[in-house]
């Protein structure tokens, strides 16, 4: 089929200078999404290309493995872009987000916070929070936004249905892709803390721009008195919440998988302690497993080696065991095929690179204190609205 | 080639417009059109001369050069990527814009996998910064848009033009 399609398109070649479209494809594939957004008005067969599915995925695959990360804080509006070669830059969002300011706090009185949920696909899912109803009478506070820096297209999300349900429920928020069509998706776990409601999830699809409920099978969850994050790890198409309870031995990882939109539970690496150190993320193409402190932690302090384990045949495998940073406090990222680390020094204000093979520290400049989340970051030209 | 008693080292190219240049299976093997001449039965490496219309004898011995070098230098030490770096610029330095695009088609036509992801990064390299009009004619499009629509384009996408060089 493709073999057919291209030679049909060679005819629009005028001379021996002019190349064949499946050339030009594969060039532009390769600009930056800022190059592409102008080059939209070369003419309207261009335009068109950059918004069809397989382009977007092709200028996604070729620039997916850049090692490009971005910092999002939690006090003030505010995105930093870590290249490669260590340059920091940031995010100007003044434009779009009049809202707040420069240095990105908040200046509109209606706004209380926001929250950024996820990064899927070079988009990032955050969830503003207002001081007064959206809609009066409508008891909401909060609104999702879909947001392309690339492309500085904002979409907002049209407000899930709700359902009664008491007073104190636990929400588990993912968001991610199909990993076939990268079609964005939001899912949302709502169980009932009183097990009065039988828990529910809801998805939402950008496609459609619509939720839908989705059958779950019971669930061998047990939200109560448990800690976790509400948003989770991404990782290959599949949604990762680490669960763990203080005093029980609970070692489960409930898992979303995008592509057939149904949850099932993964136990947690035997080495792992629970969920504030540890990480789910992608290394080598694989699905990793970041385990920091162990449960000697707390006679051993920090020096503790760094695990990655990898997930095969569901199972967790160890594949990689680093020595121990003295000094590393917390840990955020990996990189550069988990040569580097990023994370905090102990009692340090900034984030710095561990590097593993010389054990040697960088200083990144920035404040890791307001710091909420690192997220590989892929620049895309996706568009929010269809 | 098991069939031939004394089996020929090199393949046999005949481009359009030169002598026969030889290559090693090697370099053969990454040219996926001449892969498939090799696996048609009627192909006898001793005597089978491939013929080459779509590609000049110029073409031909940049693409061969341009394996050699990096079958030879696929280490990852420092210094070897810097001497690569130094090899792919002085490649590209010979290349105006109509030979750089010929050799894409030659490429294209051989189906040489690596040169041609090399040829096509180095495309956008050299449009990456350019302006619309550049790329027109770097392209031969002829814009179909009315001029309003193309201003309208423009005022939505205005950050997108800064810093480029203009028209």
């Amino acid at each position: 089929m493709e073999e057919v399609k291209g030679r049909r398109k060679v005819k629009r070649m005028r001379g021996r200078t002019e190349l064949a479209e499946d050339l030009v494809e594969n060039i532009l594939a390769r600009l930056s999404v800022k190059s592409l957004m102008r080059f939209k008005c070369v003419d309207r067969s261009w335009n068109v290309l950059f918004k069809t599915p397989t382009f977007v995925n092709n200028h996604l695959q070729i620039h997916r493995n850049q090692d490009i990360l971005m910092f999002s804080h939690t006090h003030n509006f505010r995105w930093e872009v870590l290249n490669k070669n260590y340059s920091l830059s940031r995010i100007d969002t003044r434009d779009l987000f009049p809202e707040f300011d420069s240095e990105g706090y908040h200046c509109d009185d209606n706004i209380h916070s926001f929250n950024t949920q996820g990064h899927c696909n070079g988009v990032f899912c955050i969830c503003v929070f207002y001081n007064h109803e959206i809609i009066p009478g409508e008891g909401r506070y909060h609104e999702l936004i879909l947001w392309n820096p690339a492309t500085r297209e904002v979409k907002v999300v049209p407000p899930p249905p709700m359902s009664s349900r008491s007073h104190r429920y636990n929400l588990f928020f993912g968001f991610g892709a199909d990993p076939n069509s990268n079609d964005l998706k939001i899912v949302n776990l709502i169980i009932d803390d009183e097990n009065s409601h039988p828990p529910y999830s809801v998805l939402y699809n950008l496609i459609t721009n619509s939720w839908t409920l989705i059958t779950i099978d019971p669930l061998p969850v047990d939200a109560t008195d448990s800690t976790y994050d509400m948003k989770g790890f991404l990782a290959k198409g599949v949604c990762y919440w680490i669960i763990s309870q203080s005093y029980k031995n609970y070692r489960d990882i409930l898992c979303f998988d995008f592509h057939n939109n149904q949850f099932h539970i993964l136990k947690r690496p035997p080495t792992s302690i629970g969920y504030n150190h540890d990480f789910i993320t992608e290394v080598n193409d694989s699905t990793a497993y970041v385990v920091h402190y162990g449960d000697s932690y707390y006679h051993t302090g920090y020096s503790r080696n760094v695990e990655i384990w990898i997930l095969e045949n569901d199972r967790w495998t160890k594949k990689y065991t680093f020595p121990p940073f003295e000094v590393l406090d917390g840990l955020y990222a990996i990189w550069k095929d988990g040569a580097e680390f990023i994370g905090v020094v102990v009692q340090a204000a900034n984030f710095e690179v561990f590097n593993s093979d010389s054990q040697s520290i960088r200083d990144l400049r920035v404040r890791s204190l307001t710091t909420d989340v690192l997220y590989k970051y892929v620049e895309s030209i996706a568009s929010l609205s269809f | 080639m098991a069939k031939t008693p004394e089996p020929k080292r090199t393949i046999s190219l005949k481009p359009c417009d030169g002598d026969v240049i030889e290559v090693s299976p090697m370099i053969a093997k990454q040219m996926q059109t001449i892969q498939s001449f090799i696996e048609d039965d009627s192909f006898i490496a001793t005597t089978t001369i491939i013929p080459l219309p779509n590609v000049t004898a110029f073409q031909l011995s940049k693409i061969i050069d341009y394996l050699n070098y990096h079958s030879n230098s696929k280490a990852v030490a420092d210094n070897v990527k810097e001497s690569t770096k130094k090899f792919d610029e002085e490649f590209l330095k010979e290349l105006e814009h109509d030979k750089l695009k010929e050799l894409l088609h030659a490429a294209n036509y051989l189906n040489v996998k690596e040169v041609l992801d090399f040829l096509c990064q180095a495309v956008a390299d050299l449009i990456q910064d350019k302006s619309v009009k550049f790329v027109r004619k770097f392209f031969g499009v002829v814009n179909d848009y009315s001029v309003e629509e193309e201003e309208d384009i423009r005022r939505t996408h205005a950050w997108a033009f800064e810093g480029v060089e203009e028209d």
